[in-house]
């Protein structure tokens, strides 16, 4: 059994099979995005283990490119490889190890969000594109906020949310990952707290542009044996924060973005914007910043093809605000990927395995000929 | 050598198919940040400011602006909400200023809606107290014309009637209702 297992982990065929199963992904994917978008689709095929097609699973983008990763690390194992004759061999499949550990790498650990900064004003924080939080935020102590943070993927209806530092329960009841709020006419409320208790929270079919949905959550509060204990609701972007006073701690809950705090600060001095004579298209954007690193400021220009990169993270000048007093604020777009060089180098690995399985090949390609 | 690089790629693997930087509960504290919790509470905020050569008083949220308006504004203001500004005017006129329902068909007719008669008028508005008396909220909203919505309060005193009227889209509306309603409610002399 346990040889048989070995022997289809390392057969090529697996590998031929899960390149051909990719190429079946990628055609899908590309298609698809047309209907669901971008962002939706990369999630169903691609950063998926499973997907299902109607009711039949089938395997996602990461569960193939595990496999092909056990594949070659298996072949790696087979007596008849570790020859002088197919070195080239090797190095190539050690590359194409290199290459799947580098995507995963990217799929694992890699971020990319937005760091909005006011001129003369300074940030700290990464707002991821796409992943949703839910915060509760004690702002009780006069010299910190404690933050709370639940990750989306508990967002799952009856889940309950629990954590020491909070005085009462959470029990997830829906999410939504795009809604919008109407006015609660003729309805009855009984039971339902803050917004809720004027507002129904309505699900909307999910944008292709995923920066347009609006995800929304709804949540009973228990354990405060109060009259706070009821049925909450929270809509991204709301402009009016939802609060909860229990005992002597106030808490902010908050549906975000998910919050990266760097061990670094950006300082915006100064936004400029060239336009192209006699239009409003923009020619090129600059921002000024002071990079602040131990209290120590250093300045540094971002432009449109000069990002700044800096403790593996890379900034980019991706837009700007401009309110109509004037006021100019820049939005950097933060990317932090631990996987971006893994191509570059395993494409230089797989090219020198090439070399030498050529080179080593051709002592035989000559003797070939001359018989 | 062998055992020794099986063990150290099953490691690796496990690592990958295991770990994601995602995790799901987090606790860490932040220096102190404003919430806009003065939005909430009961107490006047600026209510020296907020005083108008009127003698009215309002309780103002905080990330209210006082914009300039027309000149028959007796205020005006930029109130912000997720995607934009609405506009905010608070205008006197004596009397009835021609009658309820003609007001409200002409702010009906700004965001295309249709006129309703008089026997509807009392069904498309509700009522909230404000330390001056009570006064009737419309919320016009054209599905069809989602970028220009309206939500009006007709504050009646005798002698005048005031009007406080917001102008934003429609998801802006939704959203500052609440907070139009309170401040609504706040209005004194």
């Amino acid at each position: 059994m346990k040889k048989q297992l070995i022997k289809l982990l390392s057969s090529p065929k697996l590998f031929v099979y899960s390149l051909v199963w990719l190429m079946i992904l990628v055609t899908v994917g590309t298609v698809s995005q047309k209907d669901i978008g971008l962002y939706a689709s990369q999630q169903k095929y691609f950063s998926s283990y499973f997907f299902t097609f109607g009711f039949v699973p089938f395997p996602g983008g990461r569960i193939v490119l595990a496999l092909m990763l056990i594949n070659l690390i298996s072949m790696m194992f087979k007596q008849n490889l570790w020859k002088m004759k197919k070195l080239g061999v090797i190095v190539v499949h050690l590359g194409g190890i290199m290459l799947l550990v580098g995507a995963g790498l990217t799929a694992m650990f890699s971020s990319e969000g937005s760091m909005v900064i006011e001129e003369g004003s300074k940030s700290n924080t990464v707002d991821d594109y796409h992943i949703t939080e839910l915060a509760i935020i004690n702002v009780s102590n006069p010299n910190y906020d404690q933050y709370t943070i639940f990750g989306k993927p508990l967002f799952s209806s009856g889940n309950n949310l629990m954590h020491e530092n909070l005085e009462f329960d959470i029990t997830i009841l829906d999410y939504m990952d795009n809604a919008t709020l109407e006015t609660a006419e003729g309805t009855s409320k009984v039971g339902f707290k803050g917004m809720l208790s004027n507002f129904n929270l309505v699900e909307l079919d999910r944008d292709k542009d995923d920066m347009k949905n609006k995800p929304a959550i709804i949540f009973q509060v228990s354990g405060t044996f109060s009259d706070t204990d009821g049925i909450y609701g929270l809509i991204f972007g709301q402009s009016v924060p939802a609060t909860l006073t229990i005992n002597s701690n106030q808490y902010v809950m908050a549906l975000q973005k998910k919050k990266t705090y760097l061990p670094f600060a950006i300082e915006l001095e100064d936004f400029k914007k060239v336009m192209h004579p006699g239009t409003e298209v923009a020619k090129s954007y600059s921002s000024k910043i002071n990079l602040i690193e131990n209290n120590i400021p250093r300045p540094v220009l971002i432009e449109m093809n000069k990002p700044l990169r800096h403790q593996g993270y890379t900034f980019y000048q991706a837009s700007f605000i401009e309110s109509p007093n004037g006021e100019e604020t820049t939005v950097l777009a933060a990317v932090n990927n631990y996987g971006r060089l893994f191509p570059y180098i395993s494409s230089i690995v797989m090219s020198i395995g090439l070399l030498l399985h050529m080179l080593v090949s051709m002592p035989n390609l000559f003797k070939k000929k001359k018989s | 050598m062998i055992v020794l690089i099986k063990y150290n790629v099953l490691f690796l693997i496990i690592i990958f198919i295991s770990c994601d930087n995602n995790k799901h509960i987090q606790s860490y504290r932040t220096p102190k940040k404003d919430f806009g919790l003065s939005l909430q509470r009961s107490e006047p905020l600026n209510k020296e400011n907020s005083k108008i050569t009127t003698n009215l008083t309002w309780d103002l949220p905080k990330n209210w602006v006082p914009s300039s308006g027309h000149s028959m504004r007796l205020a005006s203001f930029d109130v912000p909400f997720s995607n934009g500004v609405g506009d905010l005017s608070i205008v006197s006129l004596s009397g009835s200023s021609g009658g309820l329902l003609a007001n409200v068909n002409r702010w009906r007719g700004q965001v295309d809606l249709n006129p309703i008669s008089e026997s509807d008028i009392l069904t498309v508005s509700t009522v909230g107290e404000s330390k001056m008396g009570a006064f009737r909220i419309f919320r016009m909203i054209n599905d069809s014309n989602t970028q220009n919505a309206i939500i009006a309060a007709v504050l009646p005193t005798g002698e005048k009637t005031f009007f406080i009227k917001l102008t934003a889209s429609k998801d802006g509306i939704i959203e500052l209702q609440t907070v139009f309603e309170k401040f609504c409610s706040s209005i004194g002399n």
